[in-house]
């Protein structure tokens, strides 16, 4: 959704369109929609809700259901299409966008496809074949088998705050380190309990050993970590009780260690990655707003996503040393938790990781799509 | 396709022919008629006549998706069709007309009647739909 909006405002901003001559497709019931209700887009743009009709590649009951229900997308894509004629149809593809791009084929629309990561999904594989140009946000030779003539690399749209530079000279006698942690929707689980383990000192002796280093306290003075949960997968009580384990501990002075868990961060995201100097996140669209917002970031890939792109676009990066790559299996090794000490205690390795993921950021995606749309 | 009840505070999609209705519905109509005939006649299939209706089913079809793209030669065979199946209608007219005064006075005319009636629907329908498609022929690119 971010990326789309990333482009619609700055299509509207630029007065190449107006916001009337826009209309999302968005999937019902997931958090798009809901970003789209909370912070009354809709009274900008008009937008339809499409229930998704995904192809499961396990025995599951729900597929004969979506079975159905993409036949029935199939006929309201394509009367949609015929009622509304588009000029063009840009998508970020998933099953939400595959009947609009099969429908469009027939229709004779023009349609345009970007792909986030370095691995195709199936849907995005599949409306590939129907779309005049794709974009995509990692090298073209990245991705696999392709038709190479009708693929061109931009990078992946960002919002402009993520590049605002915040004002650092507070921050460079700062010694307090703000860690951001946030697994999305299908990874977030794995993320939360391990975070809720590791900033628990009772049970991470490596972090307490650290921290009763009183060098260390030279260094930070504080550790502030901010755990972004998502929907019903808070355990506030859990929080409860590290904050007081922590508090209780001879070592730990002044909540020297504060843990916060909320469900949901929407407007204030982008000063949230700001105020951040470590952000621990799973390895999707993200990574492009971390690398515009110079953040140092730790990647833990999800591994059951789609044709398992996390984990490629976690290599891509790592690969270039430009983020700390941890695998969801090591999460819970004590040789993770040195690394991630030795980050958290070494402003020097932090500044080192996102100098590095900095020139992965790409300013002028947003144009460079538009100069490709020819609107 | 589900709508959001806050539709009525939504701006309106732009239509590259706006305001235009017509030919949308006109398009959806037929690639329905054009659906519906093909799949009834492939899941009843029983004589080879029916592939002849099967294949008309699928140039409805076929016709609707040029015409909802504004393709000149689908708005003119579309009118040629239409104005073809009008003489035709006539013709079936004419026959059930004086096939009713044909008929002596206890036979029942009542089933003429509405076949007389259907058939002046229909005539009537398509005259429109041919008078309404040259009026916007202005929509149709060369």
């Amino acid at each position: 959704m971010y990326p789309l909006l990333t482009l619609a405002q700055e299509v509207c901003n630029k007065k190449i369109l107006k916001s009337e001559d826009l209309h999302f497709i968005i999937a019902d019931n997931n958090a798009d929609f809901r970003y789209f209700e909370s912070n009354d887009l809709y009274k900008t743009f008009s937008y339809s809700e499409y229930s998704v009709a995904k192809l499961r590649r396990y025995f599951d009951w729900q597929n004969f259901i979506d079975f159905f229900i993409f036949i029935k997308n199939i006929f309201s894509s394509f009367f949609f299409l015929i009622f509304n004629r588009p000029e063009k149809i840009f998508s970020k593809g998933g099953f939400v966008s595959l009947p609009f791009g099969i429908s469009s084929f027939f229709l004779r629309i023009p349609f345009y496809l970007h792909e986030t990561d370095s691995a195709m999904g199936l849907s995005n594989r599949v409306l590939s074949k129907f779309a005049k140009k794709v974009f995509t946000g990692f090298p073209v030779q990245n991705i696999e088998k392709v038709e190479k003539e009708k693929y061109f690399f931009v990078g992946n749209p960002v919002r402009p705050e993520f590049f605002k530079t915040i004002n650092t000279k507070s921050d460079i006698n700062n010694k307090n380190l703000n860690v951001l942690i946030f697994g999305g929707s299908q990874g977030a689980q794995a993320l939360n309990q391990w975070a809720r383990d590791f900033f628990d000192i009772s049970k991470n002796k490596i972090l307490l050993n650290q921290i009763k280093n009183t060098s260390n306290l030279n260094i930070i003075e504080k550790i502030n970590v901010l755990i972004v949960s998502g929907k019903n997968k808070s355990d506030t009580n859990k929080i409860l009780n590290i904050n007081k384990n922590n508090n209780n501990n001879l070592y730990l002075k002044n909540n020297y260690l504060n843990v916060k868990e909320v469900e949901f961060l929407t407007t204030s995201f982008v000063d949230e990655i700001h105020k951040a100097d470590i952000v621990i996140t799973r390895a999707g669209g993200s990574v492009a707003e971390l690398a515009a917002a110079k953040k140092c970031a730790v990647l833990v890939p999800l591994p059951t996503s789609a044709n398992n792109h996390q984990v490629k676009n976690a290599e891509y990066f790592a690969k270039n040393n430009a983020v700390l790559y941890i695998k969801e299996k090591d999460l819970f090794e004590s040789k993770t938790s040195i690394l991630l000490i030795e980050l958290f205690y070494s402003k020097e390795k932090q500044k080192n990781l996102s100098k590095k993921l900095e020139k992965f950021a790409k300013k002028n995606v947003v144009q460079d799509i538009i100069k490709y749309l020819k609107i | 396709m589900k709508r959001n009840q806050k539709d009525s505070e939504k701006t309106s999609i732009k239509l590259l022919k706006k305001n235009e209705i017509f030919i949308p519905v006109f398009a959806s109509l037929l690639f329905l008629t054009g659906i519906i005939t093909a799949i009834s006649n492939v899941l009843l299939f029983n004589s080879f006549l029916q592939i002849f209706i099967i294949l008309i089913g699928l140039i409805y079809m076929f016709l609707a998706v040029s015409l909802a793209q504004y393709k000149r030669w689908a708005y003119k065979v579309t009118i040629a069709l239409f104005a073809v199946i009008t003489v035709f209608n006539i013709f079936y007219l004419f026959d059930l007309i004086s096939l009713y005064f044909q008929i002596d006075g206890l036979a029942p005319t009542s089933g003429i009647l509405y076949l007389i009636f259907i058939a002046l629907i229909n005539i009537v329908l398509n005259v429109i739909t041919v008078l309404v498609l040259i009026e916007r022929k202005s929509l149709f690119k060369r």
